[in-house]
């Protein structure tokens, strides 16, 4: 039955825009109904409001200006224009049917950022690791997610791919928001050497609340020759000027979380370093580093960026 | 025979002749300097020191911080941890916002949220009646859109009827820097339609989405596209304040420059709502500094990572931010640059009166220098004067561009590449200019 219904739908949204062009002269389809739940209206254009069957209007087409009216709390799903359902439940006083959007953005893309508030104000729950950022096995294994209230947090690496497990760990404290964890350093470790850089970390509190991450590490070629710079650095140099050439030697390396904890780290003998701010609060808005908005205030205190 | 000619006519051509010889290899430099990074980092710098002699006035304009409101999920239920896609600016607290900034007295309020639909479904399901109510509060208000600009006009808010309180917030990669083409430190004046027009939408020629600050900007100054333009001012014959950036195989976007002075104007005269804890606005707040302002509302303290953008001086703000400047600069006075012909003409005006006054340079140091310090011929030859006439080409480029900056807003930032060109031969003039003689000596001695 599901299947039927899913093919249903497939078949009616795959209409809509085989027929869009020739519905375009009249008027534009935008949304497909996929479920009805309770007494619902549609007004389209003009005419009458007229009642929703459940079973006959499943996979209706639903055209720019169509109004739904839910009856006795009544709510309806429809397919939007990437086949997503979508619940509607706030539709007693008429839910009115969007122009189709388009792909420009996609377009736009090219020429500038969309800007704007965020849609969630909150950063996701996983703070660290985070995809598409370059790291090594120490830093990875410094979990952090956005603290919690209470709960546990289950924590899971897995190998790319295969989906194997390689480290897992629950019955954590949600609230701690850090976690450091050796075994998970090992098992990172275990899969550079075994020439997989790129693991998928998953992080879960609830079926509603989870999270995950693909870990970019560097190979142990690149890793080896960075330890012996860093190593060659901390025999010449100490201090401040030790953790200046480190970050460079970090950032050359594409390494911008490990580098930016040198700069935080330059910052606790001068927190109001312009320069230092300035640095770091660049590295971390570009990697979304919590620390980000902090550092940014920071900097602009100090008289910097 | 030839080189004997020839020797004899250079030495006989004026000094000061002999100077386009030596200048015509420069110029040529020069254009190819243009087309290296060299070019652009020299640009950058003049770019930066210039915007810090601006002064724009955003006295006319108020930024509302909303960063303390928490998103909600559809049914307005505050959800921290739910999918960023599943999450929206309440509503209902943003009516409230407005409603309380209408009653202030201000001029206009423009959101910088995106409120288009997502893949054609509302963000908010009760969108459409929000819109509606916004639109008849008696002051202009206009919505951000972002996901649909580029597309027809019904797109940008869901339904035609709303598309005139649309405006762009797609804020340009290339802000707050000198990009390859178009205007430095660039935002758009509109975002035109990307998609062609269907079968059914007839071309009335308002296709094209106005950016958030020109939106702004036009409701408090009616004149503001006549300004634009350039219809008034002498010197719109040799200066531009929009210019178009070509994106693809699309239309032009159209676009000025952002004057960030007023920065620090609008920190300190930004406003942070309070919430209480359903989510409303808190009736503590204070609005009367809102009176007669344009009143942009966004997420300042908490904005995201996709939401900063660079400015001029390697300094960071926020979107909503970034809109403010651009809305007071089209108030007080759009910057200018060069027409392509004028630029031309002003490089060879520079180089011609740098040839003229300052490269001929040669004569004697005045006597009290003489007896005070006593100075070798050859040092005075290629060190002194050198350095003297690239000190000379360097402040009177300087004092150029400060000049058309205070009297006509232009940013003529090329002018310090065609300096570094003078400099350059300033610094080679007299070496090229003795190994030449030396050669003519040599040659005429042969024959």
């Amino acid at each position: 039955m599901m299947r039927m219904r899913t093919l249903f739908s497939s078949v009616a949204v795959v209409a809509v825009l085989a027929a869009a062009p020739i519905a375009q002269a009249v008027r534009k389809p935008s949304l497909v109904l996929e479920r009805v739940n309770g007494r619902v209206e549609l007004r389209s254009g003009s005419s009458a409001p007229t009642s929703i069957d459940e079973n006959k209007d499943r996979g209706r087409v639903l055209y720019q200006g169509d109004v739904l009216t839910c009856r006795d709390g009544a709510s309806f799903t429809v397919l939007n224009s990437a086949f997503e359902e979508h619940r509607i439940d706030n539709c007693t006083s008429g839910y009115v049917v969007s122009a189709p959007t388009g792909a420009s953005a996609a377009v736009l893309e090219r020429y500038g950022r969309t800007g704007g508030r965020s849609r969630g104000s909150m950063l996701g729950l996983l703070l660290w690791p985070v995809t598409g950022i370059r790291t090594t096995p120490a830093t990875a294994s410094q979990l952090q997610w956005r603290k919690q209230s209470g709960g546990t947090l289950a924590a899971t690496l897995k190998e790319a791919g295969s989906g194997r497990v390689l480290w897992t760990r629950s019955g954590i404290d949600a609230a701690l928001g850090a976690l450091r964890d050796a075994d998970l350093a090992a098992a990172l470790r275990a899969q550079v050497d075994a020439g997989k850089p790129a693991p998928v970390l998953d992080v879960r509190i609830s079926d509603a609340l989870n999270a995950s991450a693909t870990i970019t590490l560097l190979d142990r070629a690149a890793e080896e020759t960075l330890q012996q710079a860093l190593a060659s650095a901390g025999r010449d140099l100490s201090g401040d000027a030790l953790h200046l050439v480190r970050a460079d030697l970090l950032l050359e390396r594409s390494l911008p979380r490990e580098a930016l904890d040198e700069y935080v780290a330059m910052l606790e003998g001068a927190p109001e370093s312009t320069l230092l701010l300035t640095k770091a609060s660049a590295l971390a808005v570009e990697i979304s580093d919590p620390r980000a908005a902090d550092l940014v205030r920071r900097a602009r205190a100090a008289g910097g960026s | 025979m030839k080189n004997r000619v020839a020797a004899r006519a250079w030495r006989r051509t004026p000094s000061w002749l002999r100077v386009f010889v030596f200048l015509l290899p420069l110029m040529f430099a020069q254009r190819i300097l243009e087309l290296t990074s060299f070019e652009k980092t020299i640009e950058s710098l003049a770019y930066r020191v210039l915007q810090a002699r601006l002064h724009a006035d955003a006295s006319k304009i108020v930024i509302v911080d909303i960063s303390d409101l928490q998103a909600v999920d559809v049914n307005g239920v505050p959800q921290k941890d739910a999918r960023q896609q599943d999450l929206m600016t309440p509503r209902a607290a943003l009516d409230d916002l407005a409603m309380a900034l209408t009653d202030a007295c201000a001029k206009a309020i423009a959101f910088d949220i995106d409120f288009s639909p997502d893949r054609n479904v509302f963000i908010g399901q009760e969108d459409p009646q929000f819109f509606k109510r916004w639109s008849e509060l008696g002051i202009p208000v206009f919505l951000g859109v972002a996901r649909a600009a580029g597309g027809p006009p019904e797109s940008w808010l869901g339904n035609p009827e709303f598309a005139r309180m649309a405006a762009g917030i797609v804020v340009p990669h290339a802000t707050g820097s000198v990009a390859e083409n178009g205007m430095p430190g660039p935002y758009p004046v509109y975002i035109p339609r990307l998609e062609p027009p269907g079968k059914n939408d007839a071309s009335r020629g308002d296709d094209n989405l106005p950016t958030l600050a020109v939106a702004l900007a036009t409701a408090a100054d009616g004149n503001l596209k006549r300004t634009l333009l350039g219809a008034d001012s002498p010197l719109d014959a040799f200066t531009k304040t929009i210019a178009d950036r070509p994106f693809g195989e699309g239309p032009n976007i159209p676009e000025f420059a952002v004057n960030y002075s007023s920065l620090d104007q609008l920190e300190t005269t930004r406003i942070l709502a309070k919430w209480d804890t359903n989510g409303r606005l808190a009736a503590t707040n204070d609005w009367s500094s809102v009176a007669d302002k344009l009143v942009l509302i966004g997420d300042v303290k908490g904005a995201s990572a996709d939401d900063t953008f660079h400015v001029a001086n390697g300094q960071i703000a926020s979107g909503v931010v970034h809109h403010a400047m651009a809305t007071a600069t089209l108030l007080s006075e759009p910057l200018r640059v060069f027409k392509p012909a004028a630029r031309v003409v002003v490089d060879i005006v520079c180089i011609t009166l740098v040839m003229a006054i300052v490269l001929p340079l040669k004569r004697k140091p005045p006597r009290w220098i003489r007896r005070r310090f006593h100075i070798s011929t050859n040092k005075r030859n290629y060190l002194w004067w050198p350095a003297a006439k690239c000190l000379v080409i360097l402040v009177l480029t300087a004092f150029g561009a400060w000049l058309v900056l205070r009297w006509g807003h232009v940013l003529w930032i090329d002018g310090f590449a065609v300096a570094a060109a003078g400099v350059l031969h300033a610094a080679l003039d007299e070496p090229m200019e003795t190994a030449i003689d030396k050669g003519m000596k040599h040659q005429a001695a042969h024959t």
